[in-house]
């Protein structure tokens, strides 16, 4: 199989994930497609390290996240991570039923997108794996830290993202 | 396999293919530039050097030829090497390695720096050797080539203060935090 064919089939099965980590990061249209292609390009230069070690998935999601800390096109330390009522594993976030139903009011939507929005590059980046359903054991391997590890960490952030919701 | 139609709206994959294997084609003619320095340039300083000494039969004419062919062969392949590394970074490692990496590679001074200083001592040594015939003195031969050398550096580490250490320090602080609990 030649570059360009493992290339379009890579991008063929792989671009709604693509396209979701690019959406988590850009509000705008033009902006998640600037992005996107960006990270088209990485994957074109990482090819050739595809050694199959890992699913495939988590390799693309590696190459897209860390497209995203990396991303030229904007500055990362302001880079937010956007979320809707329509996005995916919103609940897994908060493992709190109250909270859940609030959530489904606008306004604590926004809250949540708000808090969201202070967290560090690194939380954003692991919550936005958690959006997309990745296991804990992926988030581990797409960041390189161990199980534990990330448990800790996203353990600490829904912590802090509930008492901020709670205390509102 | 599973294909995806939304994926032909959002970005046309053929115009960025070309565009990519563009890339890679310039980077081989890059490569192949300095596979001419490694085999035009390197011989024709030993043709050179042959010539000069059949016409002085100086023995220094051939010392100095040796240490040039020598730099510039290294030179040549720590190019390409280095150009390697810094063009193509690896962005399908885990996150936390490809930050370390980046980390690594903005490092104004690396211990690998240190095979550069092979062939600078070599030129170092061949243009010490041809000025010595034409009465230089050695003090001034010294202080003419470390002192552009020095001066290389100093805009070198002016370049990496404006444009690469802010990279570095950033995915330092990033690391850290990763690493952080």
């Amino acid at each position: 199989m030649s570059k360009e064919e493992k290339f379009n089939a890579i991008v063929a099965e792989n671009s709604t994930r693509i396209r979701n980590i690019c959406r988590y990061y850009n509000s705008n249209g033009e902006e998640q497609k600037d992005m996107y292609q960006e990270v088209l390009v990485n994957i074109w230069k990482s090819l050739d390290s595809f050694r199959g070690d890992s699913a495939l998935s988590t390799w693309v999601y590696r190459v897209a996240v860390n497209t995203s800390l990396t991303y030229t096109g904007k500055a990362f330390r302001h880079m937010k991570l956007m979320v809707n009522g329509d996005t995916k594993n919103l609940n897994s976030v908060l493992d709190d039923e109250d909270l859940k139903e609030k959530l489904e009011q606008e306004d604590q939507l926004d809250k949540l997108q708000t808090e969201l929005n202070q967290l560090s590059v690194i939380d954003k980046a692991l919550i936005s794996l958690m959006l997309e359903g990745l296991s804990m054991k992926e988030i581990a391997d797409v960041i390189g830290i161990t199980e534990p590890n990330v448990k800790v960490k996203i353990h600490r952030v829904k912590t802090q993202l509930k008492e901020k919701l709670k205390g509102e | 396999m599973k294909t995806d139609n939304e994926n032909s709206n959002y970005t046309d994959l053929n115009p960025l293919i070309s565009k990519l294997k563009k890339e890679d084609t310039n980077y081989a003619v890059i490569v192949r530039a300095v596979q001419f320095m490694y085999w035009i340039f390197v011989p024709f300083i030993g043709i050179m050097t042959v010539r000069e000494y059949m016409d002085s039969s100086n023995v220094i004419a051939i010392i100095s030829g040796v240490c040039n062919m020598l730099a510039f062969t290294g030179l040549a392949l720590s190019f390409r090497k280095y150009y390697y590394e810094y063009k193509f970074v690896d962005y399908s490692l885990p996150t936390i390695q490809m930050l370390k990496k980046a980390v690594h590679r903005y490092q104004p001074f690396q211990k690998k720096s240190i095979r550069v200083l092979v062939p600078l001592i070599l030129i170092d040594v061949a243009l010490t050797l041809d000025w010595m015939e034409d009465d230089t003195s050695l003090f001034f031969t010294q202080a003419f080539f470390w002192g552009a050398i020095l001066f290389g550096v100093i805009i070198g580490l002016i370049l990496w203060y404006v444009r690469y250490k802010p990279i570095r320090d950033e995915a330092q602080r990033l690391v850290r935090e990763i690493e952080g609990e």
